[in-house]
């Protein structure tokens, strides 16, 4: 009964899929015939008041190619519509803006259709400050898709299934202050509504371990209390031909831990967000004719200070060095290198109840970059890679996107995952190989 | 990959199918093949050196590539038929199709001074064929006391007389080459070494030598010799691999593999449109090589069916066992050879990726078309050629005891090891750098024949200049002369070189001959009297005669150095010795450059040759990383690495030890290492340790001799097999072949050797390195340097590729006029105010019409005075997928600029590369540096004339970029005298041909300040082309320093800018 619902849903998505890429076709094919410019949105004004209307349709796809599928569910992991309506309202005599993204969604999938408010805020800028207030995308750091001291949420689920890079961001409801004195700037954010990670669901995703199947899970997330506000703050400075800054954050963890009632046979598992502090630090300089980036952070876990709780992340150490090059004309090629060393090692090991499966002390990684242009940078190529040196895993992704006109572009995609073990980073979603493509027309 | 196998020896049709499908598709496009036989082509079309022989040929009017056809006559050449035939010939070549027929220099067209009945006669020594004894005698005792003649134009004992052909440009050398025999032979003369009946019958032989014959020949040689011996090669290697395994199925697999991966290979290469150079078609030798990695699987699996194993479950358990070394082998071969991409060279970046993936290939069809081939192919068939491989047989115990050898006398051979290795570095230090590209042909053949009957006779084939540029007047003063009288004595002194001429001998031959007096052979004392002499010089028949060694305006000179040998050393000398006598010259301002054919070589050769080592050093760089990485041990990642090091240092070593020069061949023959040598290691220890970790496997003695007895044998098969194979290929009649012969044996067998003997002896030395991890501080830190240097790697080459391309330039001279036009053109035109507003629509357009829109806003600043540091700040707002991006860009003249990109989409600032300022803005036909000003200081310029254009007067000045900083060989520029502002642009490729076209459409005055409003570049080879518009200019807003910054980078200025 299940099954063929999905068949239906995975049907009704690819017709839907069709649809959108002939509709799109067509109304480029206008954009173009027609002699006033039609696709770039609607910007005029009101009074004081200028105002742009912009926004896109997304047609987006994935399906698992490892052969293995979830109980009860077919190789479809993703198939979505969307639509998205973005409004920008600026004030002509005072430095102050609004603007709105808002998306509305039909999720084949799961069969659920709904909006989702991706920012909202105010802007204002007065003297040396700059203010924003209300959803906001946050992120800071110098790594390639590798962060350190950006512990804003991200939405792995979204980055696995290969959908649009602005969706591994989950937004906040903060207030940002910046203050500017060149050559210092100092960012100051107060989230008070804790948001967590986008964890990949079992909905859509194998997990190659999975401890807890059969256990009910109850989430806590922390109170919205001003007590248990996140504050991140970032102090920039350029000097000597470098970017440097230092980071503070407190807060929690945003993926959560688990913590079953009883080890051995859980009826319940509780799905915490422990408390999190971060300081760290970065660079970022031209060097050799490339971009050298480094960045390293601690990360002391205030629930397991002494990391002897197995359930709860530990304190640990995480530092990251990348060269970034364009090799080649249209060929930008880097690497990464990143260390973890988890604290109090013989600590955690001996508090590990036997058989649970154990990190190592000190985790390498290694990210590889390719990316290529062609055609006049109509058709991007790109690869990338994370090599877990010591867990012994890889999740690799390859995309290629074409523009096929100035509003509408192409994806196609992949995601090869990839571990010796199912108790890795990667290595837990080795069934989850996937394809994807997405159409989008903007406007 | 398990599931791979299963598959294919299920579905063997089905797989088949598949690789029959790929195959088709790829292989369809080898018939477009585009071939460039060419060795010169290998190095970059923007090549510093070919801009500095460009220059150098421009000024003295010389040619570039001369065919020198030489006649050679033992009872010599002074007689009356001997000299008809030498004018009639002479006469004949300058109407050949293809020759520069008023530049060929012969006894019968090069002016010579002489005094006649007091009158001073200009003209040839030969102006027809002679009519009497008594004129022979004339003109022999003429041509023999002109030093400009006797060593260039006529041997000094009589015997020979050279006549020079220079071609015209884009002459094809081959076709122009096969003319001139035609008129050899209509004349009744013979052709080089096939003359000995005429040499009998006293006529002439004739000898065609010069580099447009050498390359054209070595092009053919390369190609012709290859198609012989790579397939007799092949048939070798399959007869081997017959006569050990007595196996069909298995044949045909190895065979299926190595040509389906050259098939794959080449037809990426061909159908990524990139062209076959000589050392792309070595491909497929080497993936032959390569390809014999799979006789391990077929090894492993005669000894499972030996033991009774299933057929379906054999091939699958095989293919487990063995699946691991050969993965990781492969792997690593294709990762080695894909290092080679650092290499500057177009020729041997194609190489390396493209072994890499037809190794990648082999890899592929390891796990499917042989599981496929293995499954369809009858079981008794398997089985009887399985009973091959019993451990009676005589290989098997040889190897035992070879085993129990190597394991009992570990301490010895370590210790013998050891010696070899030091004897070997010793050796390596001995080792000459050195490349002759003739003697690479066979003593017998044409080339290296009429090379030696030239050399013998004249003052040599190989030709170079040393061009000497001082201040205006400088060559027509006595200093001047008698420094180049100095330079040339000195170069003289390089035992190689076989004649030096300069101005100095012209000069001194000119008043030699106007005096009648052999003791005024020299130097004049004045001014006066030098000018008087060159006006003679000038005033003959053919000025070129006087343009070759000297500029209008005697400013720069240019000595010919004709050299005995092409051992590209001996030009190298000639530069020192050079060099040497410039720095202890007392005549200051002088700048000397190397030209010419030689000087090509010298550098085509230290860049090939210097460029592949640096390539290989990085190949072993990323090979000893992947081997500690598999291995989780630095200590076991060196110990397999030994073998790949050992070869390559003992080869190297016993090159050094034996003398035999380092050259082009063997540099890319020694990658081969990467394939062979790390491929037998891997297996042997990946086996090795798998054998240890089994339950009851006994000591590590045991386990070493298992090892060495069972995948043992697959290295000792392997090894052999295809060290037969390759042995042929030491009858080639082209020396590179032989190299290739010799080499991949000596490959072969001594890493084999290296590492079924030293490999058991460390393991025994080191014992607990296979057991336990190694220490996982030791780990970390190896894998973190090796990690560092991989991350380096690119940067590094980048850094080297820079410094060597800046180290081979000479920096060339500049008119200061043109530079100031230039200067001021770069001022009007990037830094008008001092600061700037603009919205940018710029429309790319393809060649059927498509049209693209961006459109962006523009802020600019100056910090300092004009043509120092500026900022940039710009906002995009179509297309609707970059809105809202921004970038951010301090410009220094003289340095990389800081780039930052803030993408919105993740509220992201990051800083980007900025190196390569050639690449495009936007996906335009603009690049980075046409939006921001080219650094003046990488253009050398001239200014060609004034011209009218639309109404302007322009000037027109022509700029050449320094070293490889631009993909134009030249490019011209009309610049508006009133405005100083572009007009028009013209970018030539170094074929001279236009291939990209800027226009200044529309120019307004804008608040004083002329700006152009609208502009197009066209790419001429696509058809693209970009039309940048510029609306709502804004001069001098008052824009402050701080909005180019993070802030403002984040959220535009709103004063300014509206998103």
């Amino acid at each position: 009964m299940r099954q063929s619902k999905r068949r239906e849903a995975r049907r009704l998505s690819a017709a839907r899929l069709a649809l959108l890429a002939t509709g799109s076709l067509e109304l480029t094919a206008f954009a173009q015939s027609a002699p006033q410019d039609t696709s770039a949105g609607l910007e005029s004004s009101l009074g004081d008041l200028n105002y742009a209307l912009h926004g896109f349709v997304l047609g987006d796809f994935t399906t698992r190619v490892s052969g293995q599928n979830p109980p009860g569910l077919g190789d479809i992991s993703f198939a979505e519509e969307r639509a998205r309506l973005e409004v920008l309202l600026e004030a002509s005599d005072a430095d102050a803006a609004a603007r709105f993204k808002l998306d509305a969604f039909n999720d084949s999938l799961v069969n659920r259709t709904g909006v989702e408010l991706r920012e909202a805020y105010i802007d204002y800028r007065t003297g040396p400050f700059d203010f924003r207030l209300g959803r906001q995308v946050l992120s800071w750091g110098v790594g390639d898709l590798q962060f350190v001291n950006d512990v804003f949420p991200k939405d792995y689920a979204a980055f696995f299934l290969g959908r649009p890079i602005e969706y591994l961001k989950v937004p906040n409801d903060a207030l940002r202050t910046t203050l500017t004195v060149e050559p210092l700037a100092v960012d100051l954010v107060a989230i008070p509504f804790f948001a967590p990670d986008g964890v990949p669901g079992r909905d859509r995703f194998i997990y190659g371990f999975d401890p807890f199947a059969g256990a009910a899970m109850d989430m806590v997330y922390p109170e919205a209390s001003w007590e248990n506000a996140e504050f991140a703050a970032r102090l920039r400075v350029t000097a000597a031909e470098t970017d440097f800054a230092l980071y503070a954050y407190r807060g929690y963890f945003h993926s959560p831990s688990f913590v079953p009632d009883d080890p051995l046979a859980p009826v319940t598992v509780a799905a915490v967000f422990p408390a999190l502090d971060v300081y760290g630090a970065s660079l970022q300089r031209n060097l050799l004719g490339g971009v050298l980036s480094a960045e390293a952070g601690h990360y002391h876990a205030r629930d397991n200070p002494r990391s002897d709780n197995p359930w709860l992340p530990t304190s640990r150490t995480k530092g990251l060095v990348g060269y970034q090059s364009e090799l080649l004309t249209d060929l930008t090629i880097g690497a990464q290198y990143i260390g973890q060393l988890h604290h109090h090692y013989d600590a955690y090991r001996a508090a590990l109840p036997p058989g649970a499966p154990r990190l190592d002390e000190y985790v390498q990684t290694i990210t590889l970059r390719a990316n290529l242009l062609l055609l006049h940078q109509t058709l991007r190529l790109s690869a990338f890679a994370f090599v877990g040196i010591s867990e012994r895993d890889l999740l690799a992704m390859l995309e290629a996107e074409y523009r096929i006109s100035d509003s509408l572009s192409l994806v196609l995609g992949s995601n090869i995952f990839a571990g010796d073990s199912a108790y890795t980073t990667f290595g837990i979603f080795r069934e989850n190989s996937n394809v994807y493509t997405w159409l989008r027309f903007s406007f | 990959m398990k599931r791979l196998v299963t598959f294919s020896v299920d579905h063997p049709w089905w797989m088949l199918g598949l690789i029959t499908l790929l195959t088709a598709v790829l292989g369809s496009f080898l018939p477009q093949i585009r071939l460039d036989t060419n060795p010169k082509n290998m190095l970059a079309a923007d090549a510093p050196v070919r801009a500095v022989n460009q220059r150098i040929e421009q000024t003295f009017a010389l040619l570039p590539d001369t065919i020198v056809v030489g006649v050679v006559n033992d009872s010599g050449i002074f007689s009356k038929e001997a000299l008809a035939r030498v004018f009639a010939l002479s006469t004949a070549l300058a109407k050949v199709e293809g020759v520069a027929s008023r530049d060929v220099v012969s006894l019968a067209t090069t002016n010579d001074a002489v005094l006649e009945n007091d009158n001073l006669e200009i003209r040839p020594p030969l102006r027809g064929p002679p009519a009497s004894e008594a004129e022979v005698e004339a003109i022999r005792r003429e041509v023999m006391q002109n030093p400009m003649f006797v060593g260039r134009l006529v041997a000094a004992d009589g015997t020979a007389t050279a006549i020079y052909a220079p071609l015209d440009a884009g002459a094809d050398g081959g076709a122009v080459a096969d003319r001139i025999r035609r008129v050899v032979a209509d004349l009744g003369l013979s052709i080089g070494s096939a003359g000995s009946a005429a040499r009998e019958q006293g006529a002439e032989r004739v000898y065609l030598a010069g580099d447009p014959i050498v390359s054209e020949t070595m092009a053919i040689e390369v190609f012709r010799q290859l198609a012989i011996f790579s397939p007799l090669a092949a048939l070798f290697m399959f007869i081997a691999l017959f006569a050990i395994f007595r196996n069909t199925p298995m044949v045909v697999g190895v065979m299926l593999i190595s040509m389906i991966s050259t098939v794959w290979a080449m037809g990426l290469h061909v159908g990524l449109g990139l062209t076959v150079h000589l050392m792309s078609a070595m491909i497929p030798v080497f993936l032959m090589a390569i390809a014999t990695d799979s006789v391990h699987i077929f090894n492993e699996l005669g000894f499972r069916l030996r033991s009774g194993s299933a057929k379906r479950e054999a091939i699958i358990e095989s293919l487990a066992v063995v699946g691991r070394p050969v993965i990781f082998s492969d792997l690593t071969s294709a990762a080695g050879f894909a290092a080679l991409a650092s290499s500057s060279f177009p020729a041997i970046r194609s190489f390396g990726i493209f072994v890499a993936v037809g190794t990648i290939g082999i890899l592929a069809l390891s796990f499917t078309l042989v599981p496929a081939l293995l499954s369809l192919s009858d079981e008794r068939r398997l089985q009887s050629g399985a009973g091959r491989a019993e451990p009676s047989l005589l290989a098997s115990r040889v190897l035992g005891a070879f085993g129990r050898f190597a394991v009992a006398r570990s301490g010895a051979i370590g210790i013998a090891g050891l010696a070899v290795l030091v004897l070997a570095i010793g050796g390596m230090t001995r080792i000459r750098i050195n490349n002759n590209m003739v003697d690479w042909f066979a003593a017998s053949s044409e080339v290296r024949s009429a090379d030696q009957a030239l050399n013998e006779r004249l003052a040599g084939t190989g030709m170079g200049y040393l061009a000497v540029h001082g201040p205006e007047g400088t060559f027509s003063s006595p200093e001047g002369l008698r420094f180049l009288k100095g330079l040339a004595a000195e170069v003289g002194r390089v035992p190689e070189v076989g004649k030096v001429l300069s101005l100095a001998d012209v000069v001194e031959q000119t008043q030699v001959a106007l005096r009648g007096d052999e003791s005024f052979r020299q130097i004049p004392d004045s001014r006066e009297a030098i000018a008087q002499l060159l006006l003679v010089i000038g005033s003959g028949s053919r000025p070129e005669d006087l343009d070759n060694f000297v500029n209008y305006g005697e400013a720069s000179a240019n000595v010919y150095v004709q050299l005995e040998t092409w051992d590209v050393d001996a030009f190298r000398r000639v530069i020192s010795a050079a060099q040497t006598y410039l720095a202890n010259q007392s005549l200051s301002g002088l700048r000397l450059e190397p030209a010419g054919m030689a000087y090509f070589n010298l550098v085509w050769n230290d860049e090939m040759l210097l460029g592949m080592l640096a390539s290989l050093g990085w190949g072993f760089a990323l090979v000893l990383l992947l081997l500690v990485w598999e291995y989780r041990s630095l200590t076991l990642g060196l110990i397999a690495f030994l073998p790949l090091l050992a070869t390559t240092v003992v080869i190297y070593g016993v090159l050094g030890i034996i003398g035999k020069d380092f050259d082009m061949p063997i540099s890319v023959l020694s990658t081969l290492t990467l394939g062979l040598a790390i491929d037998f290691s891997i297996h042997f220890v990946s086996r090795l340790k798998l054998r240890s970790s089994e339950p009851g496997s006994g000591t590590l003695e045991d386990a070493l001799r298992w090892t060495i007895e069972r995948p043992g044998l697959g290295i000792v098969r392997n090894a052999v097999v295809f060290s037969a194979a390759f042995v042929v290929m030491v009858f080639a009649g082209f020396s590179p072949y032989v190299t290739v012969g010799v080499l991949m044996a000596a490959i072969m067998l001594l890493s084999a050797l290296a590492t079924l003997l030293y490999l058991p002896a460390l393991f025994r030395i080191f014992p607990r390195v296979l057991a336990s991890k190694s220490s996982r501080a030791v780990a970390v830190l190896g894998t973190s340097v090796s990690c560092l240097l991989v991350l380096l790697l690119p940067a590094v080459a980048r850094a080297s590729t820079a410094t060597s391309g800046s180290a081979t330039s000479g920096s060339a001279t500049s008119d200061a006029q043109a530079d100031d036009i230039m200067r001021r053109e770069y001022l009007a035109y990037y830094y008008p105010g001092s600061d700037f507003r603009a919205s940018v629509t710029m429309k790319l357009v393809t060649k059927s019409g498509d049209v693209r829109e961006r459109r962006l806003t523009m802020l600019r600043k100056n910090l300092g005075a004009p043509g120092t540091d500026q900022r940039y700040l710009i906002f995009f707002q179509k297309p609707d997928d970059v809105r809202r991006t921004s970038f951010l860009v301090w410009k220094y003249p003289n340095k990389d600029d800081d780039r930052w990109l803030f993408l919105p989409a993740v509220d992201l600032v990051r800083r980007i590369a900025a190196s390569d300022r050639r690449s495009s803005f936007m996906g335009s036909d603009f690049t980075y540096e046409d939006i921001s000003g080219r650094d003046l200081s990488s253009d050398t310029r001239t200014l060609v004339k004034r011209e009218k254009l639309a109404d302007a007067d322009c000037f027109v000045v022509e700029s050449r970029p320094q070293g490889d900083s631009a993909d134009y060989a030249r490019k011209l520029s009309w610049v508006d005298s009133q405005t100083f502002l572009p007009m028009k642009e013209e970018y030539y490729d170094a074929q001279n041909q236009i291939f990209k076209a800027f226009a200044g459409e529309a120019m307004a005055t804008i608040e004083g300040q002329p700006t152009l409003t609208r502009r197009s570049m066209k790419d001429l080879r696509t058809g693209h082309a970009t039309i940048v518009e510029m609306s709502a200019i804004d001069y001098d807003v008052g824009v402050g320093e701080d909005v180019f910054s993070e802030r403002f980078l984040r959220r535009p200025p709103m004063q300014w800018i509206r998103e």
